[in-house]
């Protein structure tokens, strides 16, 4: 496992266990964690990068209780150790207003309309896992079993080219 | 006459010697001939009729007798200014009448018109040029005609022959001419003023003429002064003058009727037709503008149309015309101003009227759109409540299916997994997943940790967590004494197995989530056409929180429930009340915050309800509109205030015989719905389309 995390954060237990399993393809290469509210995925975020992790995804609600996703999505953002993480918005509530707010504020990636499938979940964090690792890991290795194996050759041949 | 005279000058005693003067007297006497007596009789009377008595009048049937009297007339000193003829007379034509009087030395200054119907202009020619003729009168002729033809000749010859006499006979002469006599000659001033003295009673007089008199007067003077000036006769609908054209002349009208209008975009505004007057044009003539009003005739009329120098000429040569004219002209004016004035109250009164109407209907096009708006949102919230109603009848078959199909598939899956090599151990591990309370994710995230420390593996102590072995005593019961390959392939069944127990214990929870929403939104939306007795207002309450439910993650919510008797209602209306009450409260507090909801007995026959926010507070201002009906319409849209809902609550309220009302201060607004537990209407109640929800 290498030290890169994948962060869900979710109120409802239910959803939250369906949308952790539905990523669990990656689970042999990534620390997937979850949280039922911002304050919780803040100390989850506090204690990964204590630990010497690095955020690469976040999947979030944004109807959470308390602060909402999109703040917390732009929070992220505003964070040195956090603003390269692919941000997600998974939800069926957030109106126009607050979508728009997330792209721009936050850097938004991504937006999935629950109910989701598998295969549309899966496509997303491969690619947005895939970029990130492309970008910021040192040895692609790892990742190529899970995630774009093509892409991340070509990148690989690429950073050859270059050393 | 004399006789009478004498009698009064006796009574008046010691004025004899002015009596005395008087009867010396110079006599003047004005002549008429005619050899037919009729004609004769006529013409005297005219004459009469304008010499008002100041001169005697003597009528002579022929030529003889004329020339008799005038030899008399001569004897006794008696002058005669005046003489007229009948031109075709048998013995002797008037024209020659004339001529053989002219040789009469006395009478060579008296002025001399023929009367004549067919008088050719030979004869009018030889009189004249034997200086015998000074007029010809028509036969038949009008009374203006010998009034303007002896009053001319008379002031012509009392000025000439005998000046003495002015003072006299001034109401009988023509003023014009009169003092343009006076200052061309070197007549005496006094005379001047005496005369001018008498105008000046005569106009004072003149006030007490009626306005007929004066305008006839006026009619005479411009007659007298320009001889006569020809009348236009103009039939109805001639238009006399029109609005904005250079006036040139002014126009007199004689008789007929004229009204004077302005135009005001495409209509005609008539301002005088009445009040009109008989000068026409003189204003804008004065003003040297163009005319202000068009005249039209509204009947046939006879004009005299005067230009400016031809009324200058008649206003100068006649001083009564001046008179006349100005006092016809102040009246008239006086006339249209009382007219003006008397428009202004009317327009006055009716843009009163037309105000009073625009308010009027303003109120109740205001009031339409109230009620239209009430009514569309009614109609929007019982459609609102059918499509629940439905939609939750519908949802409530196949949830029902499912949550049954769950609990066997449960069932089926748990008997399937005892039968497989260490079934035990799965089931288990499935059924701890199916059973376990839910745990956050902090409470997992310490689980983890504490195993961590007790194995000393992380991914594993995850793992462990993941399936439900929190404690190192579990996880040594279970799977410490297997070597590391079988406990990795332990643990991955395990893994699947609480997996699959926690699919279906979501699956269960889902759907007991959705069968609870589905029966909060079926009685929360019945379609209850009669009122149902015994009725727990909690439940509503409960139902409308429910439905609420993702609205109130952040408020905290204090029920003080009192113990209530059931009470007859409209569920689904009542809940529309709670709603709303509790939305607005919501919307109030920003959506976080503590709502108080409080309910409790009043006596034994009603419930008080009230719903307590402690948002800002709704200002005195608006509190007391607050149950108005108010929206505004913005971006062509129609948007409701808190009013709209709020005024439908409070008809529902009163259509249960209940009350509503508000208190609000700064953190604290209350709004108490007091219901009775039966209302008299029940029985009759909501025949058809009033019972809304």
């Amino acid at each position: 496992m290498t030290n890169f995390m994948i962060l869900c954060v979710e109120d409802e237990s239910e959803v939250r266990d369906a949308l952790v399993r539905d990523i669990q393809t990656f689970a042999s290469t990534f620390r997937i964690e979850a949280a039922e509210d911002v304050e919780d995925a803040r100390s989850v975020v506090e204690e990964c990068l204590g630990e010497d992790n690095e955020l690469a995804l976040v999947l979030c609600d944004h109807m959470l209780p308390g602060t909402s996703g999109v703040e917390f999505l732009v929070e992220l953002n505003q964070s040195p150790h956090t603003r390269l993480a692919r941000k997600v918005l998974v939800t069926g509530q957030a109106g126009l207003d607050d979508t728009i707010q997330a792209v721009n504020k936050a850097d938004l990636h991504a937006y999935i309309a629950k109910p989701w499938s598998r295969v549309e979940l899966e496509e997303v964090v491969r690619k947005l896992l895939t970029d990130y690792v492309v970008d910021e890991a040192d040895d692609l290795l790892p990742f190529v079993n899970v995630l774009d194996a093509p892409r991340l050759l070509e990148a690989l041949k690429q950073r050859e080219v270059r050393e | 006459m004399r006789l009478w005279g004498q009698v009064v000058l006796g009574l008046v005693g010691g004025d004899l010697v002015t009596a005395e003067t008087q009867d010396e007297r110079r006599q003047y006497v004005v002549i008429c001939v005619d050899d037919d007596p009729e004609v004769l009789a006529s013409l005297v009377a005219s004459v009469e009729g304008v010499c008002n008595g100041l001169l005697d009048v003597q009528a002579c049937e022929g030529p003889d007798e004329v020339l008799r009297l005038l030899r008399a007339y001569g004897d006794q000193g008696v002058r005669v200014p005046l003489i007229i003829t009948e031109h075709a007379m048998q013995v002797m034509l008037g024209a020659d009448l004339l001529i053989a009087i002219n040789e009469l030395a006395a009478y060579r200054e008296s002025r001399k018109v023929l009367l004549s119907g067919q008088v050719s202009i030979e004869e009018v020619g030889k009189t004249l040029s034997r200086f015998a003729l000074d007029g010809v009168l028509p036969n038949p002729w009008t009374t203006e005609e010998v009034r303007y033809c002896v009053r001319e000749l008379l002031t012509d010859y009392f000025i000439k022959e005998s000046p003495d006499e002015l003072d006299r006979f001034s109401s009988l002469l023509t003023v014009g001419r009169l003092s343009r006599a006076l200052t061309s000659s070197e007549h005496d001033r006094r005379e001047l003023d005496s005369t001018l003295k008498a105008l000046q009673r005569s106009f004072l007089g003149d006030i007490e003429m009626s306005d007929e008199d004066v305008e006839e007067a006026m009619i005479r003077g411009v007659d007298e002064a320009l001889g006569y000036p020809e009348r236009q006769h103009l039939p109805a609908g001639s238009v006399i003058l029109r609005e904005g054209e250079q006036v040139q002349s002014i126009s007199i009208v004689v008789s007929g009727e004229v009204q004077l209008s302005r135009r005001s975009g495409s209509t005609d505004i008539i301002f005088h037709s009445h009040t009109s007057g008989r000068v026409i044009g003189l204003l804008a003539l004065a003003r040297r503008g163009g005319a202000f009003f068009t005249c039209k005739a509204i009947t046939d009329v006879e004009v005299i149309v005067l230009t400016v120098e031809e009324l200058a000429d008649a206003l100068q040569k006649n001083a009564w015309l001046s008179v006349h004219f100005v006092t016809v002209l102040i009246r008239s004016l006086a006339t249209r101003n009382r007219r003006v004035a008397d428009l202004r109250v009317k327009v006055d009164t009716l843009a009163s009227d037309v105000a009073a109407e625009r308010d009027q209907l303003a109120e109740a096009l205001d009031h339409l759109e109230k009620t239209q708006a009430l009514l569309v949102e009614s109609e929007k919230m019982a459609t609102l409540g059918q499509l629940s109603a439905g939609v939750a009848h519908e949802l409530n078959n196949p949830i029902a299916a499912i949550q049954r199909a769950v609990d066997f598939l449960a069932e089926d899956m748990m008997s399937l997994v005892a039968v497989l090599p260490e079934g035990e151990i799965c089931k288990a591990a499935m059924h701890s997943a199916l059973t376990r309370a839910p745990v956050s994710t902090r409470e997992l995230r310490e689980r983890e940790r504490a195993l961590a420390a007790a194995v000393g593996d992380k991914a594993l102590a995850k793992k462990l967590v993941k399936i439900g072995v929190d404690s190192i005593s579990e996880y040594q019961s279970q799977l410490g004494r297997l070597s590391a390959r079988k406990r990795d392939r332990r643990l991955a069944d395990m893994e699947r197995y609480y997996e699959l127990g926690t699919s279906l214990r979501n699956i269960c929870s889902c759907s007991d989530h959705v069968a609870d929403i589905v029966k909060g939104l079926r009685s929360y939306a019945r379609t209850d056409q009669d009122p149902i007795s015994n009725v727990d207002v909690h439940e509503g309450l409960e139902d409308t929180l429910r439905l609420l439910g993702h609205q109130l993650r952040d408020v905290e919510i204090k029920r003080h429930f009192g113990e209530l008797p059931g009470i007859q209602c409209h569920i689904s209306q009542l809940n529309q009340v709670w709603t709303n009450l509790i939305s607005n409260a919501l919307e109030a507090m920003g959506g976080k915050g503590t709502l108080r909801i409080e309910t409790e007995a009043v006596g034994t026959d009603q419930v008080a309800i009230r719903i307590i926010d402690d948002g800002p507070g709704i200002p005195p201002d608006v509190l007391e509109k607050i149950f108005e009906l108010h929206f505004t319409t913005k971006d062509g849209r129609v948007r409701f205030g808190l009013g709209m809902g709020l005024s439908i609550c409070r008809q529902i309220v009163g259509r249960h015989e209940g009350t509503m009302s508000v208190e609000s201060k700064p953190g604290e607004t209350c709004f108490t719905v007091v219901l009775p537990v039966q209302y008299a209407r029940s029985s009759q109640d909501e025949t058809s389309g009033e019972a809304q929800s």
